[in-house]
């Protein structure tokens, strides 16, 4: 069912965020605030791997009740006992492989919008349950909608 | 914890202001604080970098005090030692382009880097150091007063 949209688009709210850790093995997920709309404007975390031979490729994916859709992805996978910090930033053009320098900078689609009952997640293909995310800040527009 | 900056005006009207601050000490960023009246959304930065033996790679840092700082914008291009070279961030382009024959090197900017008052831009490098210079700082934004 689409949702209309109330408010006037040019006004709107910076918001940052720290979202909680989510514990060995997990993924990130970030549901919408149950008020508001919300664009992300940038997803940064810290991706230990443990020792565990793997190649880790990092995905951010917008859920909504019925689909997931990929809104960026890495194909530069992060292997064994690394700690990268990641930044996934909206509408940058070109991914910066900081890699030597245990950093990425990755390109993610400036329109993941999403409403109540949608959330931002991670899919990190290969992701070992000792495998661990940390340190998650998120910054996006919101528009009060209730 | 969480941030949220209410804007009450909106975004279809603004002004350009660019700014050219006096130049950081040797060996320092640059920081940009947002005016404490106003959202701004950077639509370029300008700076020279000077390197001496070593070199280091040009990053965009983003900080709210007491909060992570995250990178937002950089370059896997670290130009040549012995030299100073115009930086450029800009909204819009494509790609990464590095000339060190003409000492330019252009960086795309993401498209909506909003700062609200108290929100801090700073202009550094990987590994910024005594042997890297940042000067003759200027940067271009869109402006809305919102006190």
């Amino acid at each position: 069912m689409p949702s209309q949209n109330p408010v006037d688009i040019s006004v709107f709210d910076l918001v940052t965020v720290i979202i909680p850790d989510p514990g060995a093995g997990n993924q990130i997920e970030y549901a919408c605030p149950v008020n508001a709309r919300i664009e992300i404007l940038y997803l940064g975390f810290i991706f230990n791997t443990a020792a565990i031979v793997s190649s880790r490729y990092v995905q951010v994916l917008g859920v909504t009740p019925t689909l997931s859709q990929t809104m960026g992805a890495c194909a530069i996978p992060q292997t064994t006992t690394l700690t990268w910090g990641w930044a996934w930033v909206a509408g940058l053009p070109q991914l910066v492989d900081l890699s030597a320098q245990l950093r990425m900078i990755i390109p993610m689609s400036p329109s993941l919008v999403l409403k109540p009952g949608d959330s931002l997640e991670t899919s990190i293909i290969n992701m070992q349950a000792t495998d661990v995310i940390s340190s998650i800040i998120c910054r996006y527009r919101q528009w009060i909608i209730a | 914890m969480i941030s949220i900056s209410p804007n009450p005006v909106s975004t279809k009207i603004f002004s350009r202001q660019y700014y050219t601050p006096a130049n950081p000490p040797a060996a320092n960023p640059y920081y940009f604080n947002c005016p404490g009246n106003s959202r701004v959304r950077i639509s370029n930065i300008r700076h020279s970098m000077s390197t001496l033996a070593n070199t280091s790679r040009c990053q965009l840092i983003f900080r709210i005090p007491t909060y992570p700082m995250y990178r937002i914008c950089g370059t896997s291009t670290a130009p040549a030692a012995l030299t100073t070279t115009d930086v450029h961030y800009s909204t819009g382009i494509r790609e990464h382009f590095y000339r060190a024959a003409d000492n330019v090197l252009y960086i795309p900017l993401q498209p909506d880097l909003f700062l609200d008052p108290g929100e801090i831009i700073i202009i550094t490098t990987e590994d910024m150091g005594a042997v890297i210079t940042i000067a003759d700082v200027c940067i271009s934004v869109d402006q809305w007063i919102i006190s």
